[in-house]
């Protein structure tokens, strides 16, 4: 049984992992090139009132996102907060591709050479990897984990 | 050694490689960045030979041949010559 419970935490791991180098890849891309990331949010449909706030606003939630996950005692709220966020970029891809004429990418760095598409699909897989976080950890708590690895 | 390894260098090593990609990855795209310009003595849309290095924002147009060039083949992104 033990053993099981030492697999589960080790996957949780590497799910965190995945998401700190996701937000902190796409957190830093974005301020890297800030101007662009801006220019593109102002003209993106539906958010482009918002661009100069979402510019900051952003990259800021990824970088404390991927702060939380560095703590086991925050791992609910860091997956709770993924699962919004990306389901917040997840509905607005669908909304571009559904509803709008222009499809401007906004994204951070080597994610904004994906298309439209495969970008809803990337997003998926986080979507999808965020409840399986949850599920682990609603399955086998923190502090549990905790005791069975100190 | 395994539990350390995980609870604390595999998200430090995480953090390290996300940082040093979004960097590598940035820096490559600004070096191979794609402009179209539209000659109107030629045809349709024509490529930057070579890319540009222009960035998105700035005070003077860059221009190849003479024309505007852009980040975009629908000529939505102007882009300007390095201040």
């Amino acid at each position: 049984m033990d053993r099981v419970k030492h697999r589960y935490q080790i996957l949780l791991k590497c799910i965190n992992c995945l998401f700190i180098i996701l937000f902190i890849y796409a957190a830093t891309s974005k301020l890297l090139t800030f101007e662009n990331f801006k220019i593109q949010l102002e003209k993106s449909p539906f958010i482009s009132n918002y661009a100069g706030w979402l510019a900051w606003c952003i990259p800021i939630s990824e970088y404390l996102i991927s702060g939380l996950f560095l703590f086991p005692k925050y791992i609910r709220p860091a997956y709770y907060g993924s699962l919004i966020l990306m389901s917040l970029f997840t509905s607005y891809i669908f909304f571009v591709l559904n509803f709008s004429a222009s499809k401007p990418c906004s994204c951070g760095g080597i994610i904004a050479k994906l298309g439209w598409k495969e970008h809803l699909v990337f997003n998926l897989i986080f979507i999808v990897l965020s409840f399986i976080g949850l599920w682990l950890i609603h399955k086998h708590p923190i502090d549990h984990l905790n005791k069975n690895t100190t | 050694m395994k539990t350390k390894f995980f609870k604390s260098v595999l998200p430090a090593l995480a953090i390290l490689l996300a940082i040093s990609l979004s960097f590598a990855t940035t820096a490559n795209t600004a070096m191979n960045q794609v402009g179209y310009y539209d000659d109107p003595f030629i045809p349709g849309i024509q490529e930057v030979p070579g890319g540009v290095d222009c960035p998105t924002f700035g005070e003077i147009t860059c221009k190849y041949n003479g024309q505007d060039v852009y980040a975009d083949q629908a000529q939505t992104i102007q882009l300007w010559e390095k201040q």
